[in-house]
Protein backbone atom coordinates (compact mmCIF):
# COMPACT_ATOMS: atom_id res chain seq x y z
CA UNK A 1 0.00 0.00 0.00
CA UNK A 2 1.48 3.63 -1.07
CA UNK A 3 1.77 5.75 2.25
CA UNK A 4 -0.33 9.05 2.35
CA UNK A 5 0.72 12.16 0.57
CA UNK A 6 0.92 13.82 3.67
CA UNK A 7 1.09 12.60 6.73
CA UNK A 8 1.16 15.16 10.09
CA UNK A 9 1.69 13.16 13.11
CA UNK A 10 0.81 14.28 16.63
CA UNK A 11 1.63 17.68 15.97
CA UNK A 12 1.45 20.71 18.16
CA UNK A 13 1.56 24.14 17.32
CA UNK A 14 2.69 26.87 20.47
CA UNK A 15 2.62 30.69 19.96
CA UNK A 16 4.87 32.15 22.56
CA UNK A 17 3.50 30.71 25.55
CA UNK A 18 0.07 28.99 24.86
CA UNK A 19 -0.29 25.86 22.73
CA UNK A 20 -2.53 26.67 19.27
CA UNK A 21 -3.09 22.97 18.32
CA UNK A 22 -2.37 19.82 20.12
CA UNK A 23 -1.97 16.94 18.95
CA UNK A 24 -3.19 16.60 15.73
CA UNK A 25 -2.67 13.53 13.14
CA UNK A 26 -4.06 13.28 9.97
CA UNK A 27 -3.36 12.04 6.31
CA UNK A 28 -4.15 12.48 3.11
CA UNK A 29 -4.09 10.43 -0.08
CA UNK A 30 -3.83 11.22 -3.55
CA UNK A 31 -7.11 12.97 -4.83
CA UNK A 32 -8.68 12.63 -1.79
CA UNK A 33 -10.07 16.27 -0.68
CA UNK A 34 -9.48 16.72 3.27
CA UNK A 35 -11.30 19.63 4.95
CA UNK A 36 -10.72 20.93 8.58
CA UNK A 37 -13.62 22.93 10.25
CA UNK A 38 -13.77 24.02 13.40
CA UNK A 39 -14.43 27.31 15.46
CA UNK A 40 -12.67 30.25 14.99
CA UNK A 41 -9.23 30.38 16.70
CA UNK A 42 -8.78 26.35 17.29
CA UNK A 43 -5.59 26.55 14.77
CA UNK A 44 -7.10 24.99 11.50
CA UNK A 45 -5.41 27.38 9.63
CA UNK A 46 -2.25 26.80 11.57
CA UNK A 47 -2.32 23.09 11.05
CA UNK A 48 -2.19 24.10 7.30
CA UNK A 49 0.26 26.46 7.38
CA UNK A 50 2.81 24.00 9.19
CA UNK A 51 2.17 21.74 6.66
CA UNK A 52 2.96 23.94 4.28
CA UNK A 53 6.41 24.93 6.31
CA UNK A 54 5.04 28.77 7.00
CA UNK A 55 5.27 27.80 10.63
CA UNK A 56 7.44 24.92 12.76
CA UNK A 57 6.06 22.39 14.67
CA UNK A 58 6.71 22.59 19.08
CA UNK A 59 6.48 18.49 18.39
CA UNK A 60 5.66 16.07 16.27
CA UNK A 61 6.10 15.39 12.20
CA UNK A 62 4.84 16.54 9.06
CA UNK A 63 6.10 14.38 6.49
CA UNK A 64 5.06 14.64 2.68
CA UNK A 65 5.56 11.28 0.23
CA UNK A 66 8.83 11.17 -1.88
CA UNK A 67 9.37 14.82 -3.48
CA UNK A 68 6.02 15.86 -3.23
CA UNK A 69 5.63 19.71 -4.29
CA UNK A 70 3.24 21.74 -2.22
CA UNK A 71 1.28 24.91 -3.08
CA UNK A 72 -0.89 26.95 -1.07
CA UNK A 73 -4.25 29.08 -2.01
CA UNK A 74 -4.19 32.24 0.69
CA UNK A 75 -8.10 33.33 1.53
CA UNK A 76 -7.65 36.59 -0.43
CA UNK A 77 -6.50 35.61 -3.41
CA UNK A 78 -2.93 37.28 -2.54
CA UNK A 79 -2.33 38.39 -5.97
CA UNK A 80 0.50 40.91 -7.20
CA UNK A 81 -1.97 44.22 -7.70
CA UNK A 82 1.01 45.14 -10.29
CA UNK A 83 1.22 42.56 -12.55
CA UNK A 84 -1.62 40.85 -14.87
CA UNK A 85 -3.46 37.80 -14.45
CA UNK A 86 -0.91 36.52 -16.54
CA UNK A 87 1.74 37.31 -15.02
CA UNK A 88 0.75 36.46 -11.25
CA UNK A 89 -0.05 32.76 -12.28
CA UNK A 90 3.90 32.47 -14.04
CA UNK A 91 5.11 33.43 -11.18
CA UNK A 92 5.97 30.47 -9.37
CA UNK A 93 7.45 29.64 -12.43
CA UNK A 94 9.61 32.42 -12.95
CA UNK A 95 10.98 32.07 -9.19
CA UNK A 96 12.28 29.13 -9.76
CA UNK A 97 13.70 29.58 -12.75
CA UNK A 98 11.59 26.82 -14.55
CA UNK A 99 9.89 27.75 -18.17
CA UNK A 100 6.35 28.70 -18.08
CA UNK A 101 5.71 28.57 -22.05
CA UNK A 102 2.19 26.28 -22.27
CA UNK A 103 1.74 25.90 -18.99
CA UNK A 104 0.58 29.29 -17.55
CA UNK A 105 -2.25 28.97 -20.82
CA UNK A 106 -3.19 25.36 -19.67
CA UNK A 107 -3.75 26.41 -16.15
CA UNK A 108 -5.68 29.57 -17.06
CA UNK A 109 -7.90 27.76 -19.04
CA UNK A 110 -8.43 25.33 -16.33
CA UNK A 111 -9.91 27.68 -14.07
CA UNK A 112 -11.85 29.58 -17.42
CA UNK A 113 -9.77 32.47 -17.43
CA UNK A 114 -8.18 32.16 -20.80
CA UNK A 115 -9.63 34.94 -21.91
CA UNK A 116 -8.31 37.31 -19.57
CA UNK A 117 -4.86 36.88 -19.21
CA UNK A 118 -3.74 40.79 -19.84
CA UNK A 119 -6.18 42.17 -17.02
CA UNK A 120 -4.94 43.21 -13.61
CA UNK A 121 -6.50 41.85 -10.36
CA UNK A 122 -7.95 45.59 -9.82
CA UNK A 123 -10.49 44.59 -12.65
CA UNK A 124 -11.72 41.09 -11.98
CA UNK A 125 -14.37 40.40 -9.64
CA UNK A 126 -13.30 38.54 -6.17
CA UNK A 127 -14.63 34.96 -7.69
CA UNK A 128 -12.52 35.80 -10.47
CA UNK A 129 -9.29 36.44 -8.56
CA UNK A 130 -9.73 33.65 -6.55
CA UNK A 131 -9.87 31.67 -10.25
CA UNK A 132 -6.55 33.15 -11.08
CA UNK A 133 -5.04 31.94 -7.53
CA UNK A 134 -6.09 28.71 -7.95
CA UNK A 135 -4.48 29.15 -11.20
CA UNK A 136 -1.18 30.47 -9.78
CA UNK A 137 -1.72 27.35 -7.27
CA UNK A 138 -2.05 24.70 -10.01
CA UNK A 139 1.27 25.75 -12.84
CA UNK A 140 3.90 24.46 -10.50
CA UNK A 141 2.18 21.17 -11.25
CA UNK A 142 1.70 20.55 -7.36
CA UNK A 143 0.88 17.09 -5.82
CA UNK A 144 -0.76 18.92 -3.00
CA UNK A 145 -2.96 21.69 -2.62
CA UNK A 146 -3.52 23.62 1.05
CA UNK A 147 -6.14 25.51 0.81
CA UNK A 148 -6.98 28.40 3.85
CA UNK A 149 -10.61 29.31 3.67
CA UNK A 150 -9.90 30.35 -0.12
CA UNK A 151 -14.10 31.47 -0.21
CA UNK A 152 -14.44 32.95 2.91
CA UNK A 153 -14.99 36.47 1.06
CA UNK A 154 -17.17 35.00 -2.16
CA UNK A 155 -21.13 34.93 -2.32
CA UNK A 156 -22.69 31.66 -1.76
CA UNK A 157 -23.10 30.80 -5.52
CA UNK A 158 -19.82 31.37 -6.18
CA UNK A 159 -18.20 29.58 -3.32
CA UNK A 160 -20.32 26.08 -4.31
CA UNK A 161 -19.05 26.86 -8.32
CA UNK A 162 -15.48 27.12 -6.96
CA UNK A 163 -15.60 24.73 -4.51
CA UNK A 164 -16.76 22.17 -7.55
CA UNK A 165 -14.05 23.23 -9.62
CA UNK A 166 -11.10 22.71 -7.19
CA UNK A 167 -12.92 18.88 -6.81
CA UNK A 168 -12.99 18.33 -10.57
CA UNK A 169 -9.24 19.12 -10.89
CA UNK A 170 -8.35 17.15 -7.51
CA UNK A 171 -10.24 14.08 -9.00
CA UNK A 172 -8.87 14.42 -12.45
CA UNK A 173 -5.32 14.84 -11.57
CA UNK A 174 -5.28 12.63 -8.10
CA UNK A 175 -4.23 16.35 -6.65
CA UNK A 176 -4.26 15.51 -2.79
CA UNK A 177 -6.06 19.24 -0.96
CA UNK A 178 -6.09 19.68 2.42
CA UNK A 179 -9.01 22.57 2.62
CA UNK A 180 -10.36 24.72 5.79
CA UNK A 181 -13.20 26.33 6.09
CA UNK A 182 -15.65 27.05 8.80
CA UNK A 183 -18.83 26.49 6.45
CA UNK A 184 -20.31 22.99 7.13
CA UNK A 185 -22.22 23.05 3.68
CA UNK A 186 -18.64 23.98 1.90
CA UNK A 187 -16.98 21.24 3.84
CA UNK A 188 -19.31 18.86 3.10
CA UNK A 189 -19.87 19.35 -0.66
CA UNK A 190 -16.40 19.29 -1.47
CA UNK A 191 -14.70 16.93 0.89
CA UNK A 192 -14.37 12.99 0.75
CA UNK A 193 -13.44 13.33 4.67
CA UNK A 194 -14.55 16.45 6.86
CA UNK A 195 -12.19 16.13 10.54
CA UNK A 196 -13.96 18.24 13.12
CA UNK A 197 -11.23 20.31 15.29
CA UNK A 198 -11.95 21.23 19.47
CA UNK A 199 -11.05 25.41 20.43
CA UNK A 200 -7.95 26.36 21.11
CA UNK A 201 -5.96 24.24 22.15
CA UNK A 202 -7.19 22.73 18.50
CA UNK A 203 -7.62 18.93 18.22
CA UNK A 204 -9.39 16.31 15.84
CA UNK A 205 -12.28 15.44 17.64
CA UNK A 206 -14.14 13.25 14.77
CA UNK A 207 -13.42 12.25 11.38
CA UNK A 208 -16.37 11.81 9.13
CA UNK A 209 -16.60 10.41 5.49
CA UNK A 210 -18.75 11.75 3.16
CA UNK A 211 -19.90 9.30 0.58
CA UNK A 212 -20.08 9.87 -2.87
CA UNK A 213 -16.92 9.45 -4.99
CA UNK A 214 -15.25 11.27 -8.12
CA UNK A 215 -16.70 14.63 -9.04
CA UNK A 216 -20.00 16.08 -7.92
CA UNK A 217 -22.45 18.55 -9.54
CA UNK A 218 -24.84 20.67 -7.86
CA UNK A 219 -27.63 18.25 -7.43
CA UNK A 220 -25.44 16.31 -4.83
CA UNK A 221 -26.43 19.04 -2.30
CA UNK A 222 -29.91 18.18 -2.45
CA UNK A 223 -28.52 13.90 -1.87
CA UNK A 224 -28.96 12.20 1.50
CA UNK A 225 -25.32 11.28 1.54
CA UNK A 226 -24.89 15.45 1.61
CA UNK A 227 -27.87 16.03 3.93
CA UNK A 228 -25.94 12.82 6.46
CA UNK A 229 -22.91 14.34 6.25
CA UNK A 230 -23.69 17.80 6.96
CA UNK A 231 -25.90 16.74 9.99
CA UNK A 232 -22.68 14.71 11.24
CA UNK A 233 -20.27 17.08 11.23
CA UNK A 234 -23.00 19.86 12.64
CA UNK A 235 -23.31 17.61 15.82
CA UNK A 236 -20.01 16.82 15.93
CA UNK A 237 -18.94 20.56 15.50
CA UNK A 238 -21.38 21.24 18.93
CA UNK A 239 -20.08 18.37 20.71
CA UNK A 240 -16.53 19.76 20.24
CA UNK A 241 -17.47 23.27 21.24
CA UNK A 242 -19.20 21.79 24.51
CA UNK A 243 -16.93 19.33 25.13
CA UNK A 244 -14.10 22.06 26.18
CA UNK A 245 -16.53 24.51 27.78
CA UNK A 246 -18.17 22.29 30.04
CA UNK B 1 -13.15 71.81 -17.78
CA UNK B 2 -14.26 73.79 -15.04
CA UNK B 3 -11.55 72.18 -13.23
CA UNK B 4 -8.87 73.91 -15.23
CA UNK B 5 -11.07 77.38 -16.30
CA UNK B 6 -12.04 78.17 -12.59
CA UNK B 7 -8.13 78.54 -11.04
CA UNK B 8 -6.89 80.23 -14.31
CA UNK B 9 -10.12 82.64 -14.38
CA UNK B 10 -9.45 83.39 -10.34
CA UNK B 11 -5.88 84.12 -11.40
CA UNK B 12 -6.92 86.45 -14.91
CA UNK B 13 -9.33 88.34 -12.46
CA UNK B 14 -6.46 88.23 -9.40
CA UNK B 15 -4.15 90.47 -11.97
CA UNK B 16 -6.62 92.88 -13.72
CA UNK B 17 -7.38 94.17 -10.04
CA UNK B 18 -3.47 94.22 -9.34
CA UNK B 19 -2.74 96.10 -12.74
CA UNK B 20 -5.90 98.20 -11.85
CA UNK B 21 -4.72 99.00 -8.49
CA UNK B 22 -0.82 99.54 -9.37
CA UNK B 23 -1.97 102.15 -12.05
CA UNK B 24 -4.92 103.85 -10.09
CA UNK B 25 -2.52 104.66 -6.75
CA UNK B 26 0.32 105.14 -8.99
CA UNK B 27 2.35 102.55 -7.25
CA UNK B 28 6.30 102.86 -7.49
CA UNK B 29 7.93 100.41 -9.53
CA UNK B 30 10.05 99.24 -6.72
CA UNK B 31 7.47 98.44 -4.40
CA UNK B 32 5.07 96.86 -6.13
CA UNK B 33 5.50 96.47 -10.42
CA UNK B 34 2.24 95.91 -12.36
CA UNK B 35 1.43 92.28 -13.75
CA UNK B 36 2.73 93.86 -17.56
CA UNK B 37 5.95 95.10 -15.67
CA UNK B 38 6.48 91.66 -14.39
CA UNK B 39 5.75 90.03 -17.79
CA UNK B 40 8.21 92.14 -19.52
CA UNK B 41 10.60 91.51 -17.29
CA UNK B 42 10.82 87.62 -17.54
CA UNK B 43 10.98 88.28 -21.42
CA UNK B 44 13.62 90.49 -21.06
CA UNK B 45 15.89 88.71 -18.87
CA UNK B 46 14.51 85.24 -20.13
CA UNK B 47 18.05 83.61 -20.64
CA UNK B 48 19.30 84.50 -17.19
CA UNK B 49 16.38 83.01 -15.72
CA UNK B 50 16.79 80.37 -17.69
CA UNK B 51 19.98 79.53 -17.06
CA UNK B 52 19.66 80.10 -12.90
CA UNK B 53 16.64 78.01 -13.05
CA UNK B 54 18.44 75.14 -14.63
CA UNK B 55 21.03 75.38 -12.10
CA UNK B 56 18.50 75.45 -9.36
CA UNK B 57 17.03 72.53 -10.70
CA UNK B 58 19.94 70.54 -11.63
CA UNK B 59 20.87 71.11 -7.89
CA UNK B 60 17.22 70.10 -7.15
CA UNK B 61 17.46 67.16 -9.10
CA UNK B 62 20.46 65.75 -7.69
CA UNK B 63 19.50 66.23 -4.35
CA UNK B 64 16.68 64.10 -4.84
CA UNK B 65 18.08 61.52 -6.24
CA UNK B 66 20.79 60.93 -3.26
CA UNK B 67 17.87 61.08 -1.28
CA UNK B 68 16.32 58.57 -2.83
CA UNK B 69 19.31 56.13 -3.18
CA UNK B 70 20.07 57.11 0.70
CA UNK B 71 16.45 56.90 1.95
CA UNK B 72 15.79 53.48 0.02
CA UNK B 73 19.10 51.74 1.58
CA UNK B 74 17.98 53.33 5.13
CA UNK B 75 14.88 51.98 5.11
CA UNK B 76 15.57 48.46 3.65
CA UNK B 77 17.66 48.11 6.81
CA UNK B 78 15.80 49.45 9.11
CA UNK B 79 13.06 47.32 7.58
CA UNK B 80 15.21 44.54 8.26
CA UNK B 81 16.93 45.10 11.37
CA UNK B 82 14.67 46.22 13.86
CA UNK B 83 17.38 47.44 16.49
CA UNK B 84 18.70 49.44 13.58
CA UNK B 85 15.87 51.21 13.14
CA UNK B 86 15.28 52.10 16.80
CA UNK B 87 18.49 53.34 17.80
CA UNK B 88 18.69 55.67 14.39
CA UNK B 89 15.23 56.98 13.35
CA UNK B 90 15.02 58.63 16.64
CA UNK B 91 18.51 60.80 14.74
CA UNK B 92 16.00 60.95 11.36
CA UNK B 93 13.60 62.80 13.45
CA UNK B 94 15.60 65.18 14.62
CA UNK B 95 17.45 65.98 11.72
CA UNK B 96 13.27 66.63 9.93
CA UNK B 97 12.62 68.74 13.10
CA UNK B 98 15.36 70.79 13.14
CA UNK B 99 15.09 74.21 10.58
CA UNK B 100 17.21 73.85 7.93
CA UNK B 101 18.30 77.12 7.45
CA UNK B 102 20.10 76.88 10.87
CA UNK B 103 22.06 74.04 9.95
CA UNK B 104 22.95 75.38 6.26
CA UNK B 105 25.56 78.24 7.76
CA UNK B 106 27.65 74.99 9.04
CA UNK B 107 27.20 73.17 6.43
CA UNK B 108 28.13 76.62 4.50
CA UNK B 109 31.54 76.51 6.71
CA UNK B 110 32.39 72.53 6.25
CA UNK B 111 31.97 72.02 2.56
CA UNK B 112 30.62 75.34 1.62
CA UNK B 113 33.60 77.58 1.54
CA UNK B 114 35.62 75.17 -1.25
CA UNK B 115 32.50 73.76 -3.35
CA UNK B 116 29.16 75.51 -2.97
CA UNK B 117 27.56 73.32 -5.45
CA UNK B 118 28.19 70.23 -3.05
CA UNK B 119 27.22 72.60 0.23
CA UNK B 120 23.72 73.12 -1.76
CA UNK B 121 22.90 69.15 -2.35
CA UNK B 122 23.74 68.55 1.25
CA UNK B 123 21.49 71.12 2.07
CA UNK B 124 18.98 70.33 -0.24
CA UNK B 125 19.11 65.99 0.47
CA UNK B 126 18.61 67.08 4.40
CA UNK B 127 15.71 68.76 3.42
CA UNK B 128 13.96 65.82 1.13
CA UNK B 129 15.49 62.57 2.83
CA UNK B 130 12.53 62.44 5.09
CA UNK B 131 9.20 61.64 3.89
CA UNK B 132 10.87 59.63 1.21
CA UNK B 133 12.38 58.07 4.44
CA UNK B 134 8.91 57.25 6.34
CA UNK B 135 6.95 56.83 3.04
CA UNK B 136 9.27 54.03 2.69
CA UNK B 137 9.01 52.59 5.75
CA UNK B 138 5.44 52.45 6.10
CA UNK B 139 5.28 50.58 2.33
CA UNK B 140 7.90 48.05 3.07
CA UNK B 141 5.98 47.45 6.80
CA UNK B 142 2.91 47.38 4.77
CA UNK B 143 3.50 44.52 2.33
CA UNK B 144 0.81 41.88 2.94
CA UNK B 145 2.23 39.14 4.91
CA UNK B 146 0.05 36.73 2.54
CA UNK B 147 2.49 38.12 0.27
CA UNK B 148 5.44 37.68 1.79
CA UNK B 149 4.25 33.96 2.65
CA UNK B 150 3.55 33.69 -1.11
CA UNK B 151 7.42 34.27 -2.15
CA UNK B 152 8.52 32.19 0.58
CA UNK B 153 6.86 29.10 -0.37
CA UNK B 154 8.04 28.92 -3.69
CA UNK B 155 11.53 29.38 -1.83
CA UNK B 156 12.21 33.16 -3.51
CA UNK B 157 15.74 34.39 -2.40
CA UNK B 158 16.19 37.51 -0.62
CA UNK B 159 17.25 39.15 -4.32
CA UNK B 160 14.27 37.47 -6.15
CA UNK B 161 11.49 39.19 -3.02
CA UNK B 162 13.32 42.72 -2.91
CA UNK B 163 13.09 42.97 -6.81
CA UNK B 164 9.48 41.35 -7.23
CA UNK B 165 7.86 41.60 -4.18
CA UNK B 166 9.52 44.62 -2.31
CA UNK B 167 10.31 47.23 -4.82
CA UNK B 168 6.93 46.78 -6.80
CA UNK B 169 5.17 47.19 -3.58
CA UNK B 170 6.51 50.08 -2.04
CA UNK B 171 6.01 51.80 -5.39
CA UNK B 172 2.71 54.07 -4.37
CA UNK B 173 4.10 54.99 -1.01
CA UNK B 174 7.24 55.34 -2.94
CA UNK B 175 5.87 58.21 -5.37
CA UNK B 176 3.93 59.95 -3.02
CA UNK B 177 6.84 60.35 -0.92
CA UNK B 178 8.75 61.47 -3.87
CA UNK B 179 6.19 64.31 -4.89
CA UNK B 180 6.15 65.85 -1.34
CA UNK B 181 10.40 65.62 -1.38
CA UNK B 182 10.74 66.69 -4.62
CA UNK B 183 8.89 70.08 -3.68
CA UNK B 184 11.00 69.97 -0.44
CA UNK B 185 14.12 69.56 -2.64
CA UNK B 186 13.46 72.26 -4.77
CA UNK B 187 12.42 74.55 -1.69
CA UNK B 188 15.99 73.42 0.39
CA UNK B 189 18.01 74.23 -3.16
CA UNK B 190 16.30 77.98 -2.36
CA UNK B 191 16.97 78.39 0.89
CA UNK B 192 20.76 76.99 0.61
CA UNK B 193 21.52 79.07 -2.01
CA UNK B 194 19.84 82.13 0.38
CA UNK B 195 22.42 81.03 2.84
CA UNK B 196 25.10 81.21 0.35
CA UNK B 197 24.43 84.02 -0.59
CA UNK B 198 26.24 85.83 -3.33
CA UNK B 199 29.49 84.76 -4.80
CA UNK B 200 29.64 81.80 -6.75
CA UNK B 201 26.26 80.65 -6.34
CA UNK B 202 24.06 81.02 -9.57
CA UNK B 203 20.55 79.76 -9.34
CA UNK B 204 16.97 81.50 -9.07
CA UNK B 205 17.73 82.34 -5.22
CA UNK B 206 20.84 84.34 -5.96
CA UNK B 207 19.33 85.82 -9.31
CA UNK B 208 16.13 87.14 -6.60
CA UNK B 209 18.89 88.12 -4.12
CA UNK B 210 21.00 90.16 -6.95
CA UNK B 211 17.94 91.95 -7.78
CA UNK B 212 16.29 92.85 -4.66
CA UNK B 213 19.98 94.07 -4.06
CA UNK B 214 19.47 96.17 -7.40
CA UNK B 215 15.61 97.15 -6.32
CA UNK B 216 15.17 95.31 -9.52
CA UNK B 217 11.74 94.26 -7.92
CA UNK B 218 9.73 93.55 -11.67
CA UNK B 219 13.01 90.69 -11.55
CA UNK B 220 12.30 89.75 -8.53
CA UNK B 221 8.44 88.58 -9.33
CA UNK B 222 9.77 87.14 -12.35
CA UNK B 223 12.44 84.62 -10.63
CA UNK B 224 9.64 83.99 -8.15
CA UNK B 225 7.16 83.17 -10.99
CA UNK B 226 9.35 80.93 -12.42
CA UNK B 227 10.45 79.14 -9.28
CA UNK B 228 6.87 78.50 -7.96
CA UNK B 229 6.09 77.61 -12.08
CA UNK B 230 9.11 74.89 -11.14
CA UNK B 231 7.51 73.59 -8.35
CA UNK B 232 4.17 73.19 -9.57
CA UNK B 233 4.85 71.66 -13.00
CA UNK B 234 7.55 69.48 -11.09
CA UNK B 235 4.66 68.29 -8.70
CA UNK B 236 2.42 67.63 -11.91
CA UNK B 237 4.91 65.58 -13.49
CA UNK B 238 5.74 63.48 -10.44
CA UNK B 239 1.64 63.18 -10.03
CA UNK B 240 1.44 62.01 -14.03
CA UNK B 241 4.41 59.49 -13.25
CA UNK B 242 2.15 57.84 -10.05
CA UNK B 243 -1.30 57.64 -12.07
CA UNK B 244 0.99 55.93 -14.79
CA UNK B 245 2.57 53.50 -12.98
CA UNK B 246 0.28 52.58 -9.97
CA UNK B 247 -3.20 53.56 -11.28
CA UNK B 248 -3.77 50.24 -12.87
CA UNK B 249 -3.06 48.62 -9.26
CA UNK B 250 -6.30 49.91 -7.51
CA UNK B 251 -8.84 50.09 -10.77
CA UNK B 252 -9.52 53.25 -12.04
Amino acid sequence: MTPPLVDVNQVGIRFGSFDAVSDVSLSVADGEIVTLVGPSGCGKSSVLRTVAGLETAAKGRVSLRGAAALSFVFQDAALLPWLTVEKNVALPLRLSGADGGSRVEEALERVGLADRPQAFPSQLSGGMRMRVSIARALVSQPDVMLMDEPFAALDELRRFDLAKLVRDIAKTRGLAVLFVTHSVFEACFISDRVLVMTPRPGRIATDITVDGDGQRSADFRESDAFAKASAEVSTALRAASFEVAS
Amino acid sequence: MIRFLAPFGAALIFLMVWEGAVALFSVKAFVLPAPTAIGASLIDSFSDLAAAAGHTLKITWISLAVAIVLSLALALAFSAVRLLELTFYPYAVVLQVTPIIAVAPLIMIWVGLDNVDLALVIIATLVAFFPLLTTLIQGLRGIEKNLKDVFRLYGASTWQTFVHLQLPATMPAFLSGLKISAGLALIGAVVAEFVAGSGTASGLAWTMLEASNRLQTDKVFAALFVLSGLGVVQYYLLAWLEETLTGHWVGK
